[in-house]
C-alpha cells in the first residue's frame, strides 16, 4: 500500500526524523548536576594532601567519640537511666550484633563505633596510598602527613583490636581480633618512622604511646614497658571536639549529661579519689525518677577527649614491669603518681596484687575516657554487671566484647 | 433544547422538511407538543450530559446538555416513548406525557464499557475494547456525589479499583499513606506508581518528609494536594504490561489523572459546602489503661495490681480534654461552558480539615482553569490546564503525639501518687500521671507544612490527515514546600520534649520541579475494511529535580519561642538532585472486524541515574483483546451481553536512584572546625533499571443484559535485575549499602469485580460492588547475597528468598519458668515481680520456619512471623435507591494477610513495664520475651488484617420545586459518615494489650520501599460525619 505524503505529513515525518536524531545523542540530554557530591576521581589531587590527612584526622576523633562514650558506657562506669532504645541497651549490656545503632551507627548518631572505626582506619589506608604515590615535589611536609595518616590509622585499628570480638577488613574473611593489634603494631611502627623522618615530636609520642599500649594488649610486656618509657611525662594528646556538626560532639557528655540517657554507676560516686571526676547533677535524669550523677571531665559538647598521655604511659609501663614480676618498680611507678595528686602510696606485696592494684588505679586515672575500662574487663575477665540495671529493672544482656556485625557477616 | 439528530446535513433536513409537510393534516391531529426533562446517572443521581434521546416512532432527538436537560417539541400523539443512548450507560426507554411536566430518566453505567475512552501513552484515543489490560477507572465526581468531599485524595482510590491499595494511612491531618498496584516488587526503591495530571508527569511523592510530622511515622504524600473536586476521572495502568510504553519508572503502574473541562453550552455553575465533625471515638476505652505493682507489693497477689486510665484520670482531676471535636468544612464553585470552538473550566476551592486536637488542621485552597480551543474543522486542538493548590496545615506530630505519652503514661515502677522525684513522677507531681509530654505542653510546639503548588499542561492535538493524528504535550509540575518545627524553650525546666525543649527551630524548604515533553503520532492504516493496522511512535523527555534546605537553630537563650538564628547552635543543610530521562517507543496494532485486537511495542529508554557501564534499557511488549460477544455465534447471546477475552505480556522499568551508581565523598568538618571529606556512597558503574515484566490475562463480562458486570483477571508480575540494596559491610568503610542488579521478585494474583445491578425500578433500587485481589508476594532470588536485614532496632525484618519482601522473623517463645524476682531497697521489699527462666522456643530452620521442636531460648532459630504488605484486599459496597430521589449507599472495605510490628504494645509489655500481664506473670511467653533484647518487637506484632464500615453515607436530590425559588436546576443534599466501626479484626490484642487502629502503619522517608512493619506513635483514624450540599446553576 503505497500513501501519497501531502505538506502536513511530511512536517510530521521531519518532526519525528529530528526528534529521532536528538535522541540518538542523549549522552548530553542526561548529563546532570550533582552539587555537593564528591566523586572519588576528584580527591586524587597532590594539592589535597593536607585536606585528605585531616579528613583522616576528622574521621577518626569522631569515631573515638563514640568508642570512648560507648564503651564508657557499656562498662560498668555507668547505667542506664532512660528507656528509650537503642539509646537503652548501649548501657545494659544488649548491644548485640544485630543492632545498627552500633554496627552502622555514623558520626552523627549515638555511639556508633564499628562503620565509624572503619570509615576511619580505611580513609588512613586509602591517604597512606596517595601519599606514598606522590613526590616531596608534590607534597610539602608528605613525611608529617605520612605519620598523621598512618597513627591515626593504627589507633583505630588498635581499638578495634581491644574491643571487637572479632574483626574484619575490606569486607574480607572473619579474623581474631588480635589481627587488629597486629596490624596496629605494624601501623603505629610506620607511623614512628615518618614522626621521625619529620620530626614530628607531637605524632611520635602518640605513635609511642599507641604503640605501648598496643604492646600491652598483645602481652608483650617489654616492648611495652620500653615503648612507655620513651613517652613524655608531661605529653597529653587530646582528641579535639567542637559543636559545628554533631560528629564533633564530645558524645559522653552530650548523652550522658545532656541528654541525661545515662547516670554514673553508684561504685563511681564514692571512690575518694581526685581522678575520679563526678558529681551529682542535681536534676533527674531522662527517666526523671533516677538521679543524675555526671563526671566532671567534661563540661560541655566541645570538651576535648584524652587520646593519649605520659600519665597513661606510665600506668601502661608500671603494669608492663610487674607483669614481668617486676612489683617494686612497677608499685613505684604507680606511687610516684599518687604522691602528685595527694594519695597515700599502695603496698602490694605480691604479683597478683600488684596487677589488682595497677588495674585499679588505671579505673580511676583513666575513668570515663579512652575505652580503657572496657579494656581492663576484657583483658583480665572482670565481672561485669549482672542481673538488672537497678535503675531501670530491666535485665543485663550478656554483651561484653562487641560483637562482630551481622551485617559483616551478611552484607556485601 | 432541541437539536436534530443524525441530521448533520442541510440535505438532510430539508428531506425532514418535506417529510414534514407530508404528514402535516396527522400532526395536526396529534397535537404535536413538547417533552422536555432531565437524564441522570441512576447511582449517582448526576446529571448526564451528551446523551441522545430519540422518539420512538418518529426521526425526532435532541442531545442532553451539560446539566442533563433536554428538551423535544413538535412531539406527535399524546405520549411519547423516548430511548435513551450513551457510551458506556445502559440503553433506557420512558413513557413522556407529551405536553407534560418535565420528566426525569436515570440511566445505569454499563457493566463493562468496551468503548469507553481511556489514556495509555499513545497519541490517539484509546478504546478499552483494544487493550489487553485491564484499565482501573474512577469517577471522582459520581463518587464525591455519593459520598461527600474526602479527607484526602487517597481516601476515594483506596476501596474503589481491585489490585489498588492505600496503606499506612493516619488520622493525623496533613498525613498520607502508600499507594500499592498489585504489590511491592521493589526491595530497595519506591513502590509508588507514576502519576500523571492531564498528560504531564507530576510528584508522587508518598512520604514527603515534613518537619510538620517529624515526631511520628506519618508523613504526607503529594497526591493528596489535589483537590477531588476538578477531577473528572482517575485511571490505574496497574502494571508493566499496560504501562510498558511510560517505560523507565512504570514498573509500579501509572495512575492518570484527568481534570474536569468545559463543555458546548451555557455557562454552568456548580456550588458545594460541606461541615461536619471529626473526632476520636472512645478514646478512654480504645487506648488501653495501664498497670503497675504497688510499692512493696507482690504481683502474685492481684490486690497489689493497680489500674491507672490516664485519659480517666484527666478527667476526673479537671483537667482540659485531650481531644477536641474538629470541625472540618468547605466549599467551592465552578463554572464551565462555552462554543464548540472555545470551551472553559474554572473552579475555586477551599476546604478546612481539623483532627482530633485543636493544633491540627489544614487549610486547603485551589484552583483549576482548564481553557479547550478546537478550529472549525476540529483538526486541531489545544487543551491548556492550571492548577494551584495553596495549601497549610499543622501536624500533630511535630514532636511525638500525645497518643504515644496516653500509651507510655504510668510506667513501672514509679506510677504512684508521689514518684521519687516530686517535680515530674507521680500523679500528684507536675506530669500528672504522664510519663513524659502532657497536653498542655502542645502550647509550646508548633509544626508547619506550607505547599504552594501548579500543575501546568499544554497538549496540543492535530489531525492533519484522516488516518494520521499527533500529539504534543508539555507542562510543568512544581511544588514549593516549607515545613518546620518549633519547640518553644520551657521556661519552668520541666522539658517535657527533653533536649527539644531547650528551644529549637527546624526548618525545610524543599521545591521539586518534574517537567513532560511528550511527542507522539499514530497512523491508521486501512487495510480492508476488516482489517486496520495503527502505527504508533513517539518520544519523551522527563525532567525531574528536587533542591532542600535545611536551617536548624537548637538552644535558644531564652524561654519562649525563637527561630532559627536563636539558637546557640545552628546548622544547615542543602541538597540537589536531578534526574533526566528519554525514551523512544513505536507500537504497531492490528484490529480485525474491530472486535480482535493485537497489539506489539517496544520502547527504549536513557536515563542519567544508570551506571556509567549501562547505555540503555528496552521494554517490549505484546497484548491481545478478543470482543468475543460480537462473534456472530454469541451475538444473540441472551445471557451474554458483553464478552471480552485479553491478555498482554510486557516490561517496564524503574530506574535505581539518583546517585546509588557514583561512588562519592562529602564535605564533614574535622579537627579544629575545618574541612575535610568522608565517605559517603560506595557506588556501582554496572548499574541499571530494575526490569518489571508482568504477564496478565483476563475476561470482561457482561450478563443478563448487563446486569451483572465481571472483571476477572489473573497476573504474574516479576521484577527481574531487581536492585538489591545490599548491605554494605561496615568494615568497607563507607556507610550504607550498595545497589546491585541481582534480585528477582514475583507478585501473582488475582483480581476480581463483581457488579450486580439487582433492582432498577421507577421505586427503588438496588446496586452491589463487590471486589477482591489476592497477591502472593516472594522474593524469587538475591542473587547470591544472604538474607538481608530491613529492620531496625528490635525490628526483625529480612529480605529471605521464597519469602514477602521485608518478612517478619523473630524467635518463637513457647515456654518459661516464672519465679519471683524481689527487689529490694534499704533492705526493705520495693517489689516482688515475676520474672522467666528457663525460657524455651520453637526450634527449626533459623529465618525459616519452626518445626515444632523446642530448644532453649538462646540458640533458637528466628522463624517466620508474618509479611508486611497484604495478601489480599477489596470491598464491598451497595447502593440502595428509594424512589428518584433518595440513595443510601454503604462501602465496606477489607484488607488483610499481612503483620505489623506495633512499638506502642511492645514497649508497654518490656520497656515501661506497664501492660498488666507484664506485670501479673500470667503469661510465661510473655515474661520469657522480657529476657530478649528483641521482646520489644516481638510482643508487638499483630495480625492487621480488618474489614471496616468505611462509609455510610444517604443522599438526597431536591425537588425541581425546592429549586426553582433558587434558580437552581439540580440541588442534592448529602449525609455521610466515614470509618464508623470495625466489623472485624484478625486480631485485636496482643498479651492482652489492645492496638487501637490497624490502620495505623508507618509512613516515613526513611523506608524506600514502603515495607516496613514497625508502628509506633501515630494518629488512628478519625471518625468523622459530614453534610454536604451542592447546587447547579
Amino acid at each position: 500500500m503505497t500513501i501519497a505524503m501531502n505538506g502536513s505529513a511530511r512536517r510530521v515525518v521531519a518532526a519525528l526524523t529530528a526528534f529521532s536524531f536528538v535522541a540518538c545523542n542523549t549522552d548530553r540530554i542526561l548529563d546532570v548536576d550533582f552539587p555537593g557530591q564528591i566523586p572519588t576521581d576528584q580527591i586524587g589531587d597532590p594539592a589535597l594532601a593536607a585536606v585528605l590527612v585531616r579528613s583522616v584526622i576528622g574521621d577518626f576523633e569522631c569515631a573515638y567519640s563514640n568508642y570512648m562514650s560507648g564503651s564508657s558506657v557499656h562498662s560498668d562506669e555507668y547505667e542506664t537511666s532512660n528507656s528509650n532504645v537503642p539509646l537503652a541497651n548501649w548501657g545494659e549490656r544488649t548491644i548485640t550484633a544485630d543492632e545498627n545503632d552500633y554496627s552502622i551507627g555514623t558520626c552523627e548518631g549515638n555511639f556508633g563505633m564499628n562503620l565509624t572505626l572503619h570509615t576511619a582506619r580505611f580513609q588512613s589506608e586509602e591517604t597512606s596510598k596517595k601519599l606514598a604515590a606522590w613526590t616531596d615535589q608534590q607534597v610539602a611536609g608528605r613525611a608529617s602527613l605520612q605519620a598523621q595518616a598512618k597513627i591515626y590509622g593504627a589507633y583505630s585499628y588498635l581499638l578495634m583490636g581491644e574491643g571487637f570480638c572479632q574483626v574484619a577488613f575490606d569486607g574480607a574473611e572473619v579474623q581474631p581480633s588480635t589481627a587488629a593489634l597486629t596490624l596496629a603494631e605494624t601501623k603505629f611502627g610506620e607511623g614512628i618512622a615518618f614522626a621521625q623522618a619529620a620530626n614530628n615530636t607531637d605524632m611520635l609520642m602518640l605513635a609511642r604511646v599507641g604503640m605501648a599500649r598496643t604492646k600491652m594488649d598483645l602481652k608483650k610486656w617489654a616492648e611495652a614497658a620500653t615503648f612507655a618509657s620513651q613517652v613524655d611525662t608531661l605529653y597529653n594528646k587530646n582528641v579535639d571536639r567542637g559543636q559545628e556538626s554533631n560528629r564533633r560532639w564530645n558524645k559522653l557528655w552530650r548523652l550522658a549529661e545532656q541528654t541525661g540517657a545515662y547516670t554514673v554507676a553508684t561504685a563511681y560516686r564514692d571512690m575518694n579519689d581526685p581522678r575520679v571526676l563526678v558529681k551529682d547533677a542535681g536534676r533527674g535524669a531522662f527517666n526523671s525518677e533516677v538521679r543524675l550523677w555526671v563526671t566532671t571531665k567534661y563540661t560541655s559538647l566541645v570538651s576535648p577527649m584524652r587520646l593519649a598521655s605520659g600519665i597513661e604511659a606510665n600506668l601502661i609501663r608500671a603494669e608492663a614491669l610487674i607483669q614481668q614480676n617486676q612489683v617494686a618498680q612497677g608499685m613505684a611507678l604507680l606511687n610516684a603518681r599518687r604522691a602528685k595528686v595527694g594519695l597515700t602510696p599502695l603496698v602490694a606485696l605480691t604479683q597478683a596484687d600488684a596487677i589488682t592494684a595497677v588495674i585499679d588505679e588505671r579505673r580511676k586515672e583513666l575513668s570515663f575516657e579512652g575505652g580503657h575500662r572496657l579494656n581492663d574487663l576484657l583483658r583480665y575477665k572482670i565481672t561485669w554487671k549482672v542481673g538488672s540495671n537497678p535503675f531501670t529493672n530491666r535485665n543485663y544482656g550478656t554483651t561484653t566484647c562487641w560483637p562482630h556485625p551481622t551485617r559483616e557477616t551478611l552484607g556485601v | 433544547m432541541t437539536q436534530p439528530l443524525l441530521f448533520g446535513s442541510r440535505r438532510t433536513i430539508g428531506a425532514l422538511l418535506f417529510l414534514t409537510s407530508l404528514g402535516a393534516a396527522s400532526l395536526a391531529r396529534a397535537q404535536a407538543g413538547t417533552v422536555s426533562g432531565t437524564i441522570v446517572d441512576a447511582k449517582s443521581g448526576l446529571p448526564l450530559p451528551d446523551v441522545t434521546i430519540a422518539v420512538a416512532g418518529t426521526q425526532l432527538g435532541a442531545r442532553s446538555g451539560t446539566r442533563g436537560e433536554f428538551r423535544l417539541t413538535n412531539v406527535p400523539g399524546s405520549t411519547a416513548r423516548l430511548r435513551a443512548t450513551r457510551i458506556g450507560y445502559q440503553a433506557a426507554s420512558l413513557d413522556a406525557r407529551v405536553g407534560g411536566p418535565p420528566v426525569r430518566l436515570e440511566m445505569a453505567e454499563l457493566a463493562i464499557k468496551l468503548d469507553a475512552v481511556v489514556v495509555t501513552g499513545t497519541a490517539g484515543e484509546v478504546q478499552t475494547r483494544t487493550l489487553g489490560n485491564a484499565v482501573g477507572r474512577l469517577e471522582v465526581k459520581n463518587s464525591l456525589a455519593i459520598t461527600g468531599p474526602p479527607v484526602k485524595l487517597q481516601d476515594m482510590l483506596s476501596a474503589s479499583i481491585p489490585g489498588v491499595r492505600i496503606m499506612r494511612a493516619s488520622g493525623n491531618i496533613g498525613s498520607g499513606g502508600t499507594t500499592r498496584i498489585r504489590g511491592s516488587g521493589s526491595l530497595s526503591l519506591s513502590n509508588e506508581p507514576l502519576i500523571y495530571i492531564d498528560g504531564v508527569r507530576s510528584n508522587n511523592q508518598a512520604n514527603a518528609f515534613s518537619f510538620a510530622f517529624n515526631g511520628g511515622q506519618e508523613q504526607p504524600s503529594r497526591i493528596n494536594d489535589l483537590n477531588p473536586e476538578e477531577i473528572e476521572s482517575i485511571e490505574v495502568l496497574k502494571g508493566p504490561s499496560a504501562a510498558t510504553i511510560y517505560g523507565t519508572e512504570a514498573s509500579n503502574g501509572v495512575i492518570q489523572i484527568i481534570t474536569k473541562r468545559g463543555r458546548t453550552g451555557r455557562p454552568t455553575w456548580e456550588v458545594h459546602a460541606d461541615a461536619g465533625a471529626s473526632w476520636l471515638y472512645d478514646a478512654a476505652n480504645r487506648y488501653p489503661s495501664n498497670f503497675y505493682l504497688r510499692r512493696g507489693g507482690d504481683y502474685r497477689n492481684a490486690a497489689d495490681i493497680k489500674e491507672f486510665n490516664v485519659i480517666n484520670f484527666q478527667k476526673e482531676r479537671g483537667f482540659p480534654d485531650i481531644f477536641t471535636t474538629g470541625k472540618p468544612w468547605g466549599g467551592g464553585t465552578s463554572i464551565s461552558g462555552g462554543t464548540d470552538q472555545l470551551r472553559y473550566y474554572f473552579s475555586g476551592d477551599y476546604k478546612r480539615e481539623e483532627g482530633a486536637v485543636d493544633y491540627n488542621w489544614q487549610n486547603k485552597f485551589a484552583t483549576r482553569s482548564n481553557l479547550s480551543y478546537a478550529t472549525n474543522d476540529a483538526k486541531f486542538r489545544a487543551d491548556i490546564s492550571l492548577g494551584t493548590v495553596r495549601q497549610r496545615t499543622r501536624g500533630a506530630s511535630g514532636v511525638q503525639p500525645i497518643t504515644t505519652s496516653i500509651l507510655w503514661a504510668c510506667n513501672f515502677p514509679w506510677c504512684e501518687p508521689t514518684g521519687p522525684d516530686t517535680t515530674k513522677t507521680g500523679w500528684n507531681g507536675a506530669g500528672h500521671g504522664f510519663q513524659f509530654y502532657r497536653p498542655e505542653d502542645y502550647f509550646g510546639v508548633e509544626g508547619f507544612d506550607i505547599v504552594d503548588r501548579a500543575t501546568f499542561s499544554l497538549q496540543l492535538n492535530h489531525r492533519p490527515l484522516s488516518w494520521l493524528r499527533h500529539r504534543l504535550t508539555v507542562g510543568p509540575d512544581i511544588t514549593n514546600n516549607k515545613s518546620s518545627q518549633l519547640v518553644f524553650r520551657d521556661p519552668t525546666g520541666y522539658n517535657p520534649f527533653f533536649a527539644q525543649s531547650l528551644g529549637q527551630k527546624q526548618s525545610q524548604i524543599f521545591r521539586s520541579t518534574f517537567f513532560t515533553t511528550d511527542y507522539g503520532a499514530n497512523a491508521d492504516w486501512n487495510i480492508n475494511p476488516n482489517f486496520v493496522a495503527t502505527t504508533s511512535a513517539g518520544v519523551q523527555y522527563y525532567y525531574k529535580q528536587f533542591e532542600r534546605q535545611v536551617s536548624q537553630g537548637f538552644e535558644f537563650p531564652v524561654p519562649g519561642p525563637g527561630n532559627v538564628g536563636s539558637g546557640a547552635r545552628r546548622d544547615a543543610l542543602e541538597e540537589f538532585q536531578e534526574n533526566k530521562t528519554f525514551g523512544v517507543y513505536g507500537q504497531e496494532q492490528l484490529a480485525w472486524k474491530n472486535r480482535l485486537f493485537l497489539t506489539g511495542a517496544m520502547r527504549a529508554d536513557g536515563n542519567s541515574a544508570f551506571g556509567a557501564n549501562f547505555d540503555a534499557a528496552y521494554y517490549p511488549k505484546l497484548s491481545a483483546s478478543w470482543v468475543l460477544s460480537e462473534e456472530p455465534f454469541l451475538a444473540e447471546n441472551k445471557y451474554i451481553s458483553q464478552l471480552k477475552l485479553r491478555g498482554a505480556w510486557g516490561r517496564a522499568g524503574l530506574q535505581p536512584d539518583v546517585f546509588s551508581a557514583l561512588q562519592t565523598f562529602k564535605a564533614a568538618v574535622g579537627p579544629l572546625g575545618l574541612g575535610g571529606v568522608t565517605p559517603q556512597n560506595f557506588g556501582n558503574p554496572d548499574l541499571k533499571p530494575e526490569i518489571g515484566e508482568e504477564t496478565e490475562i483476563g475476561v470482561d463480562a457482561g450478563l443478563f443484559n448487563q446486569r451483572i458486570g465481571l472483571e476477572l483477571t489473573w497476573y504474574n508480575k516479576d521484577v527481574n535485575d531487581a536492585i538489591i540494596s545490599a548491605p554494605l559491610r561496615p568494615s568497607r568503610g563507607f556507610p550504607g549499602v550498595q545497589f546491585l542488579n541481582i534480585g528477582k521478585t514475583r507478585n501473582r494474583g488475582v483480581e476480581l469485580a463483581v457488579d450486580l445491578a439487582a433492582l432498577n425500578t421507577p421505586q427503588w433500587g438496588l446496586d452491589f460492588r463487590g471486589t477482591i485481589a489476592t497477591n502472593d508476594s516472594k522474593i524469587v532470588s538475591l542473587g547470591g547475597v544472604p538474607p538481608t536485614f530491613t529492620g531496625g532496632s528490635y525490628v526483625q525484618q529480612y529480605n529471605i528468598e521464597g519469602f514477602a519482601p521485608s518478612s517478619i522473623f523473630y524467635k518463637k517463645v513457647v515456654s518459661s519458668t516464672v519465679v519471683p524476682d524481689t527487689t529490694l531497697s534499704g533492705g526493705a521489699v520495693l517489689f516482688i515481680l515475676p520474672r522467666a527462666t528457663n525460657v524455651m522456643c520453637e526450634g527449626g530452620t533459623d529465618l525459616g520456619r519452626g518445626d515444632g521442636s523446642v530448644v532453649p531460648c538462646a540458640t533458637a532459630p528466628r522463624l517466620y512471623y508474618g509479611r508486611p504488605t497484604p495478601s489480599y484486599n477489596g470491598s464491598f459496597n451497595g447502593t440502595v435507591r428509594f424512589g428518584a430521589r433518595t440513595r443510601l449507599f454503604a462501602l465496606v472495605d477489607y484488607v488483610g494477610g499481612h503483620h505489623a510490628i506495633v512499638g506502642d504494645v511492645g514497649a508497654q509489655h518490656t520497656f515501661f513495664r506497664n501492660s498488666r500481664s507484664s506485670i501479673a506473670g500470667d503469661d510465661p511467653v510473655l515474661q520469657g520475651w522480657r529476657n530478649d533484647a528483641n521482646g520489644s518487637g516481638a510482643t508487638g506484632v499483630f495480625d492487621a488484617s480488618f474489614a471496616r464500615l468505611r462509609t455510610v453515607s444517604l443522599t438526597y436530590d431536591l425537588p425541581t420545586s425546592w429549586l426553582k425559588g433558587a434558580s437552581a436546576t439540580r440541588g442534592s443534599i448529602t449525609f455521610a459518615g466515614e470509618n464508623l466501626m470495625f466489623l472485624w479484626r484478625a486480631q485485636e490484642t496482643a498479651y492482652g494489650q489492645p492496638w487501637i487502629d490497624p490502620e495505623l502503619l508507618p509512613n516515613n522517608r526513611g523506608d524506600a520501599s514502603g515495607n516496613g512493619a514497625y508502628t509506633q506513635e501515630s494518629w488512628p483514624q478519625l471518625m468523622r460525619f459530614r453534610t454536604t450540599v451542592r447546587f447547579t446553576f
